[in-house]
C-alpha cells in the first residue's frame, strides 16, 4: 500500500482514539485500536499525540496555529493530526508534522 | 564538473522550491524537516534565533513586526524592513538570500552548485530582475540565470508532452496560495516570449478557505446554536472562539482539497456553545455549494484574461491552450470555467504546484554552466578571501557537553566555541526532522535545550555558519542522546529475536524478525498472525509460538529457542479455524524476561507466559517435528551426494542422520512433562546437527537458489522498466542496498522467502496486465471439463470467462481463474509440514 494511504489510515486511527478518549469504550474496542496501531507500526509508522505538551518554535515536528497572544508558556491545546514518523532500518524520519492548536493553558 | 547548470529555484512570493535536472529527469528536493517540497518564503527574527519557512510562517500574524513574508513584491525597491527584536534592517534582497540559502540545505546529495536558474515573475522589470540576481550571488551562486515563471511552466508542459515546444500562442494561468498571474506566451523566431501579462497580488487559495469559513461554517453555527457575531468572536485574539477559528480554517482547507476530487465532503469538528455545552458537528459541503461561493472570484480572474486578450487584439480562438500552474488550479470550477467561458483547451498534464521549478530545471539541464564549482575545502567563500576563511575554519574549536542518557523530555546541551568569526551563527537539528534550533548567534559559551523523542536514540547535528550564512568547515561529532531507556546489563540485544512461522508454499518454516539486534531494552511489539491450519478442540494438535534468538537469516532449527507457548487442542473450548487472527505481543524487560501473550479473538481467549533466560524451555512435540524435518532433509541430501558419488562429503551427513535417528528413538519415549534435562540435551544435539545438515544442503542448494533469486529479481526489474513504474523501481533499488547485508550469510529458508517475495511483487504487476491474465485464463479454460470437480460450475465459469474477456477487466477474469484453480482436481500438491500453525 502506498505510504500516503498508510498515513491517511494513521490519521483515522488517531481520530477514532481521540473520539473514544472522552467516553468509556469497551476493552474490545481498545484492543482493536491497539491492533491497528501495531499494524501501522509494522508498516514502519510511529504515531505520536502531542496533546498537552509544551510548545515552542524549535518543534519542527508540529505545524502550529497560535491562539491568543503568543506570549508566555505555550502548550498544545488541540491536535488535529498526529505526528507521524517513518522507521526503517534503524533510521527515523518525520513523515507528517502534527497539526496542532497551541496557546496558553 | 557538470557541463550544464542543472539546478533551478522557483523563488515564489508564498512558497519556494528547488530542483535538479539529472540525465533526462527532474528531481525536486524535499525539506529534510517534514519532507515537503515547498518552503514557505517567510523569515522570522525571533528574540534569540532566526526561523525560516514553516516555523516562521506560524508567527506571521502573532509577531508581524519581526516576521517577513511576501517580500518578493518589494524586490528592487529601496525599502528596508526594521527588525525590532535585534534593532537592525533587512532588505528584500537579504531576506531572499536567506530563503535561497535555506533551499540549498534541501540538497541532500551534498553538492554545492555554483550555477543556478532562478525564476522571476513576468512582471519583473530590470531593477527587480537584477535584485533577484544579487540575492542569488549573495547566497553563494557564482552564476545566476533568470527565467520568467510562465516560460518555465510552459517548458515543463512541453517536456511532459514530448513536444519540442508549444505551438502558436497560449496562456499560463498561475493561481497560487496568495497570488494570481496570467501570461500570454508565444514562440517568435524560435524563442519563447511572454508578450503580455496581468495579475492580482492579493488573490489565491487562502481566499477560498476563508470563503468556506465565512459563507458556510459561520452562518451554520450562528443559526444552529443561536450565536451572534461569531466571526468577530473568532478573530479576537483573546476571544472564546479564537481556537475554533484556526481549527475551522484548517478544516476549510481540507474541505477545499477534498472537493477537488469528490462531489461532496463531510467535515466534523467539536463545538462548545455559549452555554458551555459540547457538540459534535457534522457538516456536509457539496461541490455546488463550494462553486457558488468562489465563482465570483474566479470569474474576476477570467476578466483579467479577457482584458489581456482585448489589449493584444486577440480572440479566445487565437489561443491554442491554457496551461495551469499553482495549487489552486486543482479546483474543478477553475478548470471548468476557463474552458466554458473562453472555449480554450485546458492543459492539466503536469503537477501545477511544481510546474515552474520543474520547467526551470529542464531549462537548467540544457544550459552550459560557466562557473566552475570550487573545491569543497574552499567553499563557500565567494569574495576572494578563501584562504583567510579557511584559516579561520581550521582554527575553530567546538566542545560539547551533555548527558548521553536521559529520562526527561528535553536535555541540556552546553558547548564552548572558540575562534568562530564574528557574526557567526549555529544551528542544531535533530536527524529525524523533529527539532530545529533555527539560526542562533555564536558566543564562546552557548547552551540549548534539546527536545527528545521518547524511548529512542536521538541524534542531533550542529553546524556553524558565518555572518553571510555560509557553512563553516568545522567537524562537530553528532550529539547522541538515548531517552527513557536503560539496560540493566548496559548493553543492547546481542542477537535478533525471531518468531518461527510456517512457509506453506515451500513446505518449511522460517524466521520472522520481532526485535532487531542492538535494540535497547525494555522493548515491546505486537503483531497479528493468521492461523495456517485448523486446530480441533480436544485434539493433540498444537499451535506453537516459538521465540528464538539468533540471526534472522539463519534457519529456525539452528537458533536458540528462548520461549515457546503451546496452545493444544485439549485447552480449547471450541475449534480454532484456519485463517483466524492470532494477536501476539512480545515483551522483553530490562532484566531480559520474555513475556509472550497470544490473544485469539475468535474464541476471546488470552494465553500468556513469562520466560526468563535462566530457565530454558523445550517443547518435546516441537523437538520431534524439527528432528523429523531435519532427518528427511538430511536423507534427501545424502541421496543426492551418493548419486553423484561424493562419498567423502557424505560421511559427515551419514553420521548426522544416525545421530538424528538416535534422537528420534529417545523422543519416542520422552513425555512432554519430563522433568529430567534429557530434552535440553537432545535440543542441543539437534541444533548442532541442524548446522551440519544446513551446511550440506546449503552448499548444494544455495548457488541454485541465488541464481533463481537473481533471475526473478532481474525479470521483475525488466517488468517495471516496461511498465515505467518509477516508484517501484526506486523501491527495488533500496532492496538492492539491503540485500548486501544478507545475501552471503543467509539460510536456504531465508533465500526461499526472498524468492517468494519476488514472485509476489512480479505477480502484483502481472495481474494488471490484460494479455497475461488472458493467457492464464486460456490455460485453465483449455483443460477438459473432466479435470475439474464440479462440471456444471466449470461450464458456467467458462461462459462467464469468455464474456469477461470481451470486457478486458483483469480483476474480473482473475476471479474466474482463481475459482477454476480451486475446482481443479489434480493439483500439484506436496506433502505438507506440520509446522507451528502460524502463517508466515
Amino acid at each position: 500500500m502506498p505510504q500516503h494511504l498508510w498515513i491517511k489510515m494513521a490519521n483515522l486511527v488517531f481520530e477514532l482514539e481521540k473520539k473514544l478518549s472522552t467516553g468509556q469504550p469497551s476493552t474490545g474496542i481498545i484492543r482493536n485500536i491497539d491492533r491497528m496501531k501495531s499494524v501501522l507500526e509494522e508498516a514502519g509508522l510511529l504515531l505520536l499525540n502531542p496533546l498537552g505538551e509544551p510548545y515552542n518554535e524549535v518543534r519542527t515536528d508540529l505545524e502550529a496555529s497560535i491562539t491568543g497572544e503568543a506570549a508566555g508558556n505555550l502548550y498544545v491545546l488541540d491536535v488535529i493530526k498526529p505526528i507521524v514518523y517513518t522507521q526503517q532500518e534503524g533510521s527515523r524520519s518525520l513523515l507528517q508534522k502534527g497539526v496542532v492548536i497551541v496557546g496558553n493553558k | 564538473m557538470s557541463s550544464t547548470i542543472n539546478f533551478a529555484i522557483d523563488l515564489g512570493t508564498t512558497n519556494s522550491l528547488i530542483a535538479k535536472a539529472n540525465n533526462g529527469s527532474v528531481a525536486i528536493f524535499k525539506n529534510p524537516s517534514g519532507m515537503k517540497v515547498t518552503l514557505p518564503s517567510v523569515v522570522a527574527f525571533r528574540k534569540d534565533r532566526i526561523l525560516i519557512g514553516d516555523k516562521a510562517r506560524e508567527y506571521v500574524e502573532k509577531d508581524p513586526a519581526n516576521v517577513f513574508a511576501s517580500f518578493k513584491r518589494k524586490m528592487g525597491t529601496g525599502e528596508s524592513y526594521f527588525i525590532p527584536n535585534n534593532g537592525s534592517f533587512k532588505s528584500p534582497i537579504e531576506l531572499s538570500t536567506i530563503i535561497l540559502q535555506e533551499l540549498k540545505n534541501f540538497i541532500f546529495t551534498g553538492e554545492s552548485p555554483a550555477s543556478v536558474v532562478i525564476t522571476i515573475p513576468a512582471s519583473f522589470d530590470t531593477i527587480q530582475s537584477n535584485a533577484t540576481k544579487e540575492a542569488g550571488y549573495a547566497a553563494g551562486f557564482r552564476e545566476v540565470l533568470l527565467l520568467q515563471e510562465p516560460i518555465a511552466a510552459s517548458l515543463a508542459f512541453a517536456n511532459r508532452e514530448g513536444k519540442s515546444g508549444m505551438e502558436g500562442q497560449w496562456l499560463v494561468y498561475d493561481l497560487g496560495g496568495g497570488t494570481f498571474d496570467v501570461a500570454l506566451v508565444v514562440i517568435e523566431d524560435d524563442e519563447m516570449k511572454v508578450i503580455d501579462h496581468e495579475g492580482d497580488n492579493f488573490f489565491g487559495g487562502v481566499d477560498f478557505d476563508n470563503a468556506i469559513l465565512t459563507s458556510l461554517f459561520i452562518p451554520y453555527l450562528e443559526s444552529r446554536f443561536g450565536i451572534t457575531d461569531l466571526a468577530t468572536k473568532m478573530l479576537s485574539a483573546n476571544g472564546k472562539y479564537n481556537k475554533l477559528y484556526y481549527q475551522l480554517l484548517y478544516k476549510a482547507e481540507e474541505a477545499k482539497i477534498g472537493l477537488s476530487s469528490h462531489n461532496h465532503v463531510e467535515i466534523e469538528f467539536d463545538f462548545t456553545d455559549e452555554a458551555g455545552e459540547d457538540h459534535e458537528v457534522y457538516f456536509s459541503i457539496s461541490r455546488e455549494q463550494f462553486d457558488a461561493i468562489i465563482r465570483e472570484r474566479i470569474m474576476a480572474s477570467i476578466s483579467f484574461i479577457r482584458n489581456l486578450l482585448t489589449r493584444n487584439h486577440l480572440q479566445p480562438s487565437d489561443i491554442t491552450e491554457v496551461v495551469l500552474v499553482g495549487g489552486s488550479t486543482y479546483i474543478p470550477l477553475v478548470r471548468g470555467l476557463l474552458a466554458q467561458e473562453l472555449g480554450i483547451k485546458v492543459n492539466i498534464s503536469i503537477d501545477p504546484t511544481t510546474a515552474v521549478v520543474e520547467g526551470a530545471a529542464w531549462y537548467a539541464g540544457g544550459r552550459p554552466a560557466k562557473a566552475e564549482p570550487l573545491p569543497i575545502e574552499q567553499q563557500p567563500a565567494i569574495d576572494g578571501s578563501h584562504k583567510k576563511k579557511d584559516e579561520k575554519a581550521v582554527a575553530i574549536e567546538v566542545k560539547t557537553a551533555y548527558q548521553a542518557n536521559s529520562r526527561d523530555t528535553e536535555e541540556y546541551l552546553a558547548a564552548i566555541i572558540k575562534n568562530a568569526p564574528a557574526g557567526s551563527n549555529y544551528r542544531i537539528t535533530r536527524a529525524d526532522g523533529g527539532f530545529d534550533s533555527g539560526l542562533k548567534p555564536v558566543a564562546e559559551k552557548i547552551s540549548e535545550m534539546l527536545l527528545l523523542l521518547p524511548n529512542s536514540l536521538n541524534i542531533f547535528n550542529m553546524k556553524l555558519f558565518d555572518a553571510q550564512g555560509f557553512a563553516l568547515q568545522v567537524s562537530i561529532p553528532d550529539i547522541m542522546i538515548v531517552q527513557g531507556k536503560f539496560s540493566i546489563y548496559g548493553q543492547p540485544l546481542p542477537h535478533d529475536i525471531c518468531l518461527e512461522v510456517d512457509d506453506i508454499e515451500n513446505n518449511i518454516t522460517h524466521l520472522e524478525l520481532i526485535f532487531e539486534r542492538n535494540a535497547i531494552l525494555p522493548i515491546k511489539k505486537s503483531i497479528t498472525k493468521i492461523l495456517s491450519r485448523t486446530i480441533a478442540k480436544g485434539s493433540d494438535d498444537q499451535l506453537l509460538i516459538n521465540v528464538l534468538e539468533g540471526s534472522r537469516y539463519a534457519s529456525p532449527q539452528s537458533n536458540l529457542p528462548i520461549g515457546i507457548v503451546s496452545i493444544s487442542g485439549k485447552q480449547l473450548q471450541s475449534d480454532l479455524i484456519k485463517g483466524c487472527d492470532v494477536d501476539l505481543t512480545f515483551e522483553i524487560s530490562e532484566s531480559r524476561d520474555i513475556t509472550v501473550t497470544a490473544y485469539i479473538s475468535m474464541i476471546d481467549a488470552e494465553f500468556r507466559q513469562v520466560f526468563n533466560p535462566s530457565a530454558r524451555t523445550v517443547n518435546v512435540t516441537r523437538l520431534q517435528q524439527e528432528t523429523d524435518y531435519l532427518y528427511r532433509l538430511g536423507k534427501r541430501q545424502l541421496e543426492k551426494l551418493l548419486k553423484n558419488e561424493k562419498y567423502e562429503e557424505s560421511a559427515a551427513l551419514q553420521q548426522a542422520i544416525k545421530e538424528l535417528e538416535a534422537i528420534q528413538e529417545k523422543l519416542k519415549t520422552l513425555s512432554e512433562d519430563d522433568v529430567t534435562d534429557t530434552k535440553y540435551q537432545l535440543d542441543d544435539q539437534k541444533r548442532r546437527l541442524s548446522q551440519v545438515i544446513d551446511a550440506a544442503e546449503k552448499g548444494d542448494r544455495i548457488v541454485d537458489l541465488k541464481e533463481e533469486y537473481y533471475n526473478k529479481k532481474e525479470n521483475y526489474r525488466l517488468l517495471l522498466l516496461q511498465t515505467g513504474n518509477t516508484a517501484l523501481l526506486q523501491r527495488l533499488e533500496s532492496m538492492n542496498t539491503e540485500e548486501n547485508s544478507w545475501i552471503n550469510n543467509c539460510s536456504t529458508q531465508y533465500l526461499r522467502l526472498k524468492i517468494s517475495e519476488m514472485d509476489r511483487l512480479t505477480w502484483n504487476i502481472r495481474k494488471q496486465d490484460i494479455s497475461y491474465v488472458t493467457s492464464l485464463y486460456m490455460y485453465y479454460s483449455m483443460k477438459p471439463d473432466e479435470a475439474y470437480s464440479n462440471l456444471s460450475e466449470i461450464k458456467l465459469l467458462k461462459t462467464r470467462g469468455d464474456q469477461a474477456l470481451a470486457r478486458k477487466n483483469p480483476d474480473e477474469i482473475l476471479s474466474i481463474v482463481y475459482r477454476m484453480y480451486e475446482l481443479l482436481i489434480d493439483k500439484d500438491r506436496e506433502e505438507s509440514i506440520k509446522g507451528t500453525g502460524l502463517k508466515g
